[in-house]
């Protein structure tokens, strides 16, 4: 009997224990899941990150800075829909883009948009887009999408970009006045035999016995002399231009034969031979035309005051493009046979108002290194002592675009 | 008399054309070449002509041509043409001897009266040359002693005192010099002299040329 009345005792207060505990448990569940919560609460809005979750375009979740981004009350969710009609029409397929890329790829995409308010000053939204979740058979994936307003930083950018731009344009400007003297040499060829053919031509006319053949050819080459003329300054006023940057598709042959063609007349006055190899097989690159063509003068132009002091037999100057297989930039250098540059001013030379001429500012290399920056590139030099240096960048291969991905630019992978 | 060549070098092939026609029209021959190295392969010393030169070239320059022609006694008349002409370069070119000067794009109003000039001058060298030669080989058809009182009667030394000087009597010089005169084909020893300044002074830029213009450049 006294041995029922203890294991009836233990039995309840084992039982009121396991309860109690049990709701401890429970207890603590709910302090954690409203711990995650408040921090995600603080977290968004200590940062202004806006969350949203997806299922097939569906919100199930999301916080009340989304809301707030997209200049919606705080109470409401927001929906796909409103994100997208919030966004300036350029920007719209670029999202769509990107979702389904995270979508088939699970790949994690980052991007910057713009979104348009009315009568207020568009802003600039920074975008990650993922996947979550989907791993488990209960679990349906789930498109998470976090915003945050990044116009200030968008803004420093854009004057950053500015700022490269016209220093960019100061340099061709600068560069070209160097060149005016060998450009004026270029147009005076033309012109000397448009006007010398001319000429003739009236010689030609006076005589009535000589045949007409030979006054067609004369305006002929007049008219082709013409275009010769014509090409330079187009060339001339294309290299003046202060325009935005344009990333296109772009044949390095053409770059280098283009700016072989304005440099022409300095080489020949210099001396300087130029040994082009530039194989057929070199896919074309994404750059801006007149930027990387400002690159390569400046290079041929520093190669050519590098060999100043050399005989004119060994002035030669080698421009060779390389890609290999599966590589995602293509390799150009210029290499001189000066006297080289020694191991410690190898990286001083990129210094602004590094110079070792008596002429010159000393910017031109500190521009390209930027101008190769602003295209995903590197640049570098390299130097046998007495040998010569070689100055070399990379270029990112030309890609198609890919699932509709407009805006390539702003967007990365990660 | 044979008409002149003018040898037009320049590495613009248009700018040849161009320059053949034209010279072509005012009734020249003329001859092309696109470098100083063609040029010196392709020039015949025995035709009269002048150059019509480019100062940019490709492996030589003009400036180097023209030095390397003096050097060689391949000497011509040069009339330059460039088109990024600085006075300091046609300073050197006009020191050195050239015609003139001019500047791209060159009207034929001063290229064809440059290049008259330029043969005329070629014509008088060479005339010179001649006359040099022929007085060389008389000077050189003179016997040691002959040569000798040649060089005393230039000096302007009575028979007197050549005769002093060479340890003879003044009657063996009389016959000396008489011999002179005849070998010599002079005159007088006024025109002695003038052959002897004709066969000693050399280079044939010391030819006096007339009417030398004043060097040009871009701004004048």
């Amino acid at each position: 009997m006294g041995l029922s009345v203890v294991s009836l005792a233990v039995l309840v207060f084992g039982g009121a224990l396991w309860l109690w505990r049990d709701a401890l448990r429970e207890r603590d569940r709910k302090q954690s899941l409203e711990e995650a919560a408040s921090r995600l609460a603080f977290v968004g809005s200590a940062a202004g990150l806006g969350l949203l979750e997806l299922e097939s375009s569906r919100t199930v979740w999301t916080n009340p800075q989304f809301a707030t981004l997209l200049d919606l009350a705080p109470a409401t969710d927001p929906t796909l829909q409103q994100l997208l009609d919030g966004l300036s029409a350029d920007d719209q397929p670029a999202v769509h883009g990107a979702l389904s890329l995270a979508r088939h790829s699970r790949e994690r995409i980052q991007l910057d948009v713009r979104f348009v308010q009315k009568e207020r000053e568009p802003r600039w939204l920074g975008l990650v887009v993922a996947m979550r979740g989907g791993s488990g058979n209960h679990d349906k994936p789930r498109i998470a999408i976090a915003a945050l307003d990044v116009t200030e930083r968008k803004h420093a950018e854009i004057e950053l970009q500015r700022q490269r731009q016209q220093l960019a344009h100061l340099g061709r400007v600068s560069m070209l006045g160097e060149l005016s003297g060998s450009l004026a040499h270029e147009l005076n060829q033309p012109l000397t035999s448009i006007l010398s053919n001319a000429e003739a031509g009236q010689h030609f006319l006076d005589e009535r016995s000589r045949d007409l053949g030979e006054v067609r050819d004369i305006l002929q080459d007049i008219i082709s002399d013409d275009r010769r003329a014509g090409e330079v300054i187009r060339r001339l006023r294309a290299l003046l231009t202060r325009g935005e940057t344009q990333f296109q598709c772009v044949e390095v042959r053409q770059l280098v034969s283009d700016v072989l063609t304005l440099e022409h007349g300095e080489l020949v006055a210099r001396n300087v031979q130029v040994r082009a190899r530039i194989p057929d097989s070199l896919p074309p690159v994404r750059a801006d035309r007149v930027e990387v063509q400002q690159v390569l003068l400046n290079l041929f132009l520093n190669a050519c005051d590098a060999m100043a002091g050399n005989e004119p037999e060994s002035r030669l100057i080698e421009v060779q493009a390389t890609h290999g297989a599966g590589d995602t930039h293509v390799h150009l250098s210029v290499a001189d046979r000066g006297r080289g540059i020694s191991p410690e001013s190898l990286e001083r030379v990129f210094d602004p108002f590094f110079t070792t001429k008596r002429e010159g500012l000393g910017v031109g290399l500190a521009i390209s290194r930027t101008i190769i920056a602003a295209h995903a590139g590197r640049m570098w030099a390299t130097s046998i002592p007495d040998r010569g240096a070689a100055f070399h960048f990379t270029l990112p291969v030309f890609q198609e675009e890919r699932h509709g991905l407009s805006h390539s630019e702003g967007i990365h992978r990660g | 008399m044979a008409p002149s060549t003018v040898y037009v070098v320049d590495d613009d092939p248009g700018i040849r054309r161009a320059l053949e026609r034209l010279l072509g029209a005012a009734g020249f021959r003329s001859l092309t070449f696109g470098s100083a190295t063609a040029y010196l392969a392709g020039e015949d010393p025995e035709v009269a002509g002048c150059v019509v030169l480019d100062v940019t070239l490709p492996d030589l320059d003009g400036l180097g041509l023209q030095r390397r022609m003096a050097e060689s006694g391949r000497d011509r008349p040069i009339v330059f043409i460039s088109a990024c002409g600085s006075i300091p370069l046609s300073v050197r070119a006009m020191r050195a001897g050239a015609v003139t000067f001019l500047t791209k794009p060159v009207t034929e109003r001063e290229l064809l009266p440059a290049v008259r000039e330029a043969v005329a001058i070629d014509r008088q060298w060479r005339r010179a040359r001649e006359d040099r030669s022929v007085v060389q080989a008389h000077i050189g058809s003179l016997t040691p002693r002959e040569r000798e009182v040649m060089e005393h009667i230039v000096k302007g030394l009575l028979n007197k005192q050549i005769a002093a000087a060479l340890g003879t009597v003044e009657q063996t010089v009389k016959v000396h010099r008489a011999r002179v005169m005849k070998k010599m084909a002079a005159r007088s020893v006024a025109e002695l002299v003038r052959l002897a300044t004709l066969a000693w002074s050399w280079p044939a830029h010391s030819v006096p040329v007339p009417d030398r213009r004043e060097p040009r450049s871009d701004n004048n």
